[in-house]
């Protein structure tokens, strides 16, 4: 799915537990239909992000891994 | 005096941690110290001393970021009910191994052991990062956390 988001939060120098606290604290703060994409590096938050998505009520859009680059790339949107 | 880091965790980051935990429910939350010392485990004393800064004051985690987005989610777990003592015990833990991991601790174990002073001392800060962090979480059914 290819969608603009509405915020950019970049994890990439962040190590567990910070890049999966402060993308809770950025879903707090999206408007009700925005999306949020988030980068990191951190091998966990593909288990990680998943969960905390999940129990803050948004919704999952994509999860991207780039192998060459060791990135993840999450989109989120809250409903 | 030679100190390990787990034992520099327990005597200065631990304390410095709980310490700004009582202070967010305080001054965020709003909460009695009476009642943040129940949610923390502690005697209303040990809390008011936390609140004033008064103790826990042997590292200065406040003007760090990264930990302080810690602090926060440990005392609005506890606010919300979300994580219970035993919860918080686990997130502490995990945020102490953080700060010697990040290597914020370096410079006061060095103040303890002058001879780790341009040693090339990087023993904290090649152990694993503490992806342990949620299992402080309440996993409900259905959820994907691990």
């Amino acid at each position: 799915m290819n969608e603009t988001p509405t915020v950019r939060l970049d994890c990439r120098e962040d190590v567990c537990p910070v890049p999966v606290l402060r993308t809770k604290e950025a879903i707090a703060k999206l408007t009700p239909g925005a999306t949020l994409e988030v980068l990191t590096k951190d091998p966990m938050a593909t288990v990680d992000i998943p969960a905390v998505v999940h129990k803050a009520g948004a919704v999952l859009l994509s999860m991207k891994a780039d192998e060459e680059n060791e990135t993840a790339t999450f989109l989120i949107r809250r409903p | 005096m030679q100190e390990t880091p787990q034992e520099l965790a327990a005597r200065a980051i631990l304390p410095a941690l709980r310490g700004l935990v009582a202070r967010e429910l305080v001054r965020e939350h709003k909460f009695t110290h009476q009642k943040a010392a129940d949610l923390l485990g502690l005697s209303r004393p040990a809390v008011t001393l936390y609140a004033r800064g008064l103790r826990g004051r042997a590292i200065e985690l406040r003007r760090r970021p990264d930990v302080l987005i810690m602090v926060r989610d440990m005392a609005d777990g506890l606010a919300s009910g979300e994580i219970d003592v035993r919860g918080l015990m686990t997130k502490l833990d995990s945020a102490a191994t953080y700060v010697l991991r990040k290597g914020y601790a370096c410079d006061l174990h060095a103040q303890v052991d002058p001879e780790l002073k341009g040693s090339g001392c990087n023993l904290c800060m090649t152990a694993p990062f503490p992806c342990s962090y949620f299992h402080g979480w309440k996993v409900e059914p259905g959820s994907p956390t691990r």
